[in-house]
């Protein structure tokens, strides 16, 4: 069980280091001629630590492959060789072949043979590409910024409270020797204090040990269970210097730290030396603690080693459980509230528990929130690859990438964004050559951008590309049969066309886009996801897609209303004002009833019709005036009952078709309030 | 309370410390008086422990203590540990740190 976890865990690891290199890649293209230091030190750090776990699991030809890899990387880190365009190609691929290998292991059992023939192109290439030897660029490493060090070396200082609380430090270092062999155990003499100033009974210890040994990190790591985490530092074997580093400007006062390792051999004089003289090692204090180990001689390859975390990795599901049982919290301090009526003294106490309940529900809430970068920054790659096919120079701009979305709607809205992407590069942007022939820039821009609007998160996709003519896809559908000639239709609904299964404007089928199929399925998809997407374009200016995601199990500021005997929730981003309701000024035509807004048509929408709503009529009703991309309609409710912060909480499938209601909350007494559709309710054939 | 008791003696200008009991957090309070006095003795030290059942961390860093101090002084310390104790400090690494297997025996 716990192997399956590490394999689970490393592969969603590999698959951010994946990411990493991606990242370190493009901006290596694009800083080519500038600095590009730390892009390459990132890509060394990504494929360095997915040698080193995969060893651990026996992913070899992961292993052998990026081995090589290395090699180059460091070739390159040296300055032996210089980036080329041909050269940053062959590192795409070779990131690519490492995914596919790692799938190819998450999958199946055994070798990828399949991959064979790829793997020994690649790695022809990666060679030519480095012109060493296999073997040398180990050493090169070694000599470079890799203590040359085969043992663990592990650093421990034990809290001065060790001994009172009953923490015995001897235990750790027998259970450290059954790892392997101790090779040398030092005491840190400059933290023992002079006999006429010290307390026996508080600990000064701090060792430094060199292990030879086979185990794991997780096996070591095991040993420091019960100490707290900034109590010890582990370098693994052949860590990197920075590692070592790190510790020791973490423990700057123990002057007698360095000659103790050297003393050790867990550095050379030579590695010290550079230690003290090269800050720049510290510098990367931070970011190469994820390095894993160089598999090396006799020893076996280690896991990577992560000195400090600052995030954890958890089981959304786990999470999931966390806030159905807040919420189930949330609904019996309701309870308990309503029989603490009577005693003032219980009410102020649950008072205080049920702030505190909603406090954590919020915080718990956030956790599952993921911000739409990551999903942007795959586009990075995607945006390059396909312009790089079509002979296409694009530009992509982003914003709002720190905008969250809830993680099951970041997980399913991906497909749909990578066809709009693709579709702005293959129909929107013009060839350089047509662009320039227009007059524009010859490299075109797509911006990918996310924000909040009335309780909905957009996504949009923007492109400064040939736009749509609404002429001609008007003459394309009626050719396709999709609508007839005399069809009267607004310039949205035409703009809509582009949806309908088997519809495409490109007469030549590519490999991206141009079979009609695809379009229909990012608006199937969104629609599942209860979201919308709405076409904005403009004859040779470019095109907008926006994409309105509803913000599932969420938090959003609510306000309360309430119809005859139920009580309904609207997203307060939508509600612009609230106006009494004059019985003489509704008027009605075909399209239903409607008032005189200072002057503006307002629909109205009466909810107790719209849902069968028993209860008594308000003899004072009100107006909420909701909005929503531009379309206003009044909702008529029999109570105004205040704001409140609403905790989304999605519907069953039985609700999937119930159109109008978006989700539910749980009041504070208990009772269930629905939260209202705003983009359904403001949709004119729904008034 | 302490299970630990110790006797000192003075001949040609050695120190002898033995020890006996447990070595261990119990036994500290009772030690630190004398830790100073036994830190800035003049001449040879030796510790002897061969009567001591059980040392813990607190008792490995007395003697850690005690023996730097005395090396800051330049005054040699000698420590004989129990022969059981010895075996199991050499896998740890420890035995080194006190110079033991250079030491004659004490009486010796």
């Amino acid at each position: 069980m716990e192997l399956d976890f590490a394999i689970a865990t490393f592969f969603e690891e590999s698959a951010e280091n994946l990411d990493l290199m991606e990242k370190a890649l493009l901006s290596l293209e694009s800083d080519a001629g500038n600095d590009i230091t730390d892009d390459l030190n990132a890509l060394f750090r990504a494929a360095h630590t997915i040698k080193g776990s995969s060893g651990m699991f026996g992913f070899d030809a992961v292993v052998d492959f990026t081995h090589v890899l290395e090699n180059l990387l460091q070739t390159l880190r040296e300055g032996k060789i210089s980036v080329s365009a041909e050269l940053i190609t062959v590192l795409f691929e070779s990131r690519d072949h490492i995914d596919a290998l790692l799938n190819h292991y998450q999958q199946n059992e055994g070798a990828p043979a399949h991959l064979t023939e790829q793997t020994g192109q690649l790695l022809a290439r990666l060679e030519i590409a480095c012109n060493v030897s296999e073997a040398a660029p180990v050493a090169i490493e070694a000599e470079s910024d890799h203590a040359g060090n085969p043992n663990w070396q592990i650093s421990i200082r034990f809290d001065p409270d060790s001994f009172r609380d009953g923490m015995d430090p001897l235990p750790v270092f027998h259970y450290l020797s059954s790892l392997g062999e101790i090779s040398s155990l030092e005491i840190v003499e400059s933290l023992l204090p002079e006999p006429d100033d010290c307390d026996l009974e508080s600990c000064y210890l701090g060792v430094e040990i060199s292990l030879n040994s086979h185990a794991s990190e997780q096996e070591i790591l095991n040993t420091f269970a019960h100490l707290d985490e900034t109590s010890y530092r582990i370098m693994p074997p052949m860590a990197p210097l920075s590692l070592y580093a790190d510790t020791l400007s973490e423990r700057q006062r123990e002057v007698d730290l360095l000659d103790l390792w050297v003393k050790q051999g867990a550095l050379t004089e030579q590695e010290a030396r550079r230690l003290t003289a090269s800050p720049e090692l510290t510098s990367l204090t931070g970011h190469l603690v994820a390095e894993s180990v160089v598999k090396s001689g006799s020893s076996n390859s280690k896991a990577p080693s992560k000195v400090k975390n600052s995030s954890l990795r958890v089981d959304s599901d786990k999470l999931d459980e966390l806030i159905n049982l807040i919420g189930e919290l949330v609904t019996s301090g309701a309870g308990v509230a309503l029989l603490s009526h009577g005693s003032g003294a219980m009410q102020e106490a649950v008072v205080n528990l049920n702030g505190l309940v909603e406090e954590v529900r919020d915080a718990a809430l956030k956790l599952r929130m993921v911000q739409v970068a990551g999903t942007f920054n795959r586009f990075n790659r995607l945006v390059r690859d396909t312009a790089t096919a079509m002979g296409k120079s694009i530009e992509l701009v982003m914003s709002g990438e720190e905008t969250e979305l809830d993680k099951s709607v970041i997980e399913h809205i991906n497909d749909p964004l990578t066809h709009l992407v693709r579709n702005a590069i293959d129909h929107g942007i013009e060839s350089p050559e047509e662009r320039l022939a227009k007059g524009k820039p010859e490299s075109g821009i797509l911006s990918l951008s996310a924000y909040h609007e009335a309780g909905s998160i957009v996504l949009e996709i923007k492109d400064d590309g040939k736009g749509l003519d609404p002429e001609f896809l008007r003459t394309r559908a009626v050719e396709r049969g999709l609508i007839s000639a005399d069809q009267v239709m607004s310039r949205d609904d035409i703009f809509q066309l582009i949806f309908e299964p088997g519809f495409s404007t490109k007469d030549v089928v590519t490999d991206l886009s141009g079979r009609g199929v695809g379009m229909d399925v990012v608006r199937r998809n969104i629609n599942d996801l209860r979201g919308r997407i709405e076409v904005e374009s403009e004859v040779g200016k470019g095109s907008t897609f926006r994409i309105y995601m509803p913000l599932t199990l969420a938090i959003i500021d609510g306000f309360l209303i309430g119809v005859g005997d139920e009580r309904f929730v609207l997203p307060l981003d939508s509600v612009e004002e609230c106006v009494a309701l004059d019985d003489a000024s509704v008027s009605a035509n075909k399209n239903g009833a409607y008032i005189n807004l200072r002057e503006e048509v307002l629909p109205l929408v009466d909810l107790k019709k719209t849902f069968d709503i028993r209860g008594i009529d308000s003899r004072r009703k009100s107006v909420v005036v909701i909005q929503n991309a531009g379309c206003r309609v009044g909702v008529i409710v029999d109570k105004l009952l205040g704001e409140l912060q609403t905790v989304i909480k999605p519907l069953g499938p039985v609700f999937k078709r119930l159109s109008g209601v978006t989700g539910s909350t749980i009041m504070a007494d208990g009772e269930v309030a629905l939260i209202l559709d705003i983009e359904a309710l403001t949709t004119p054939e729904n008034h | 309370m302490s299970s630990v008791n110790f006797s000192v003696e003075q001949t040609d200008g050695r120190t002898l410390v033995n020890i006996e009991g447990e070595l261990t957090i119990y036994a500290m309070e009772s030690l630190s008086l004398s830790l100073q006095e036994w830190a800035q003795a003049k001449g040879p030290l030796t510790l002897g422990l061969e009567a001591v059942t059980t040392i813990d961390g607190s008792g490995l860093q007395f003697i850690l203590i005690l023996k730097t101090q005395r090396d800051k002084n330049q005054q040699p310390t000698h420590i004989h540990l129990p022969e059981s104790m010895l075996s199991k400090w050499q896998t740890l690494g420890l035995a080194e740190i006190f110079n033991t297997e250079e030491e004659p025996a004490y009486g010796t």
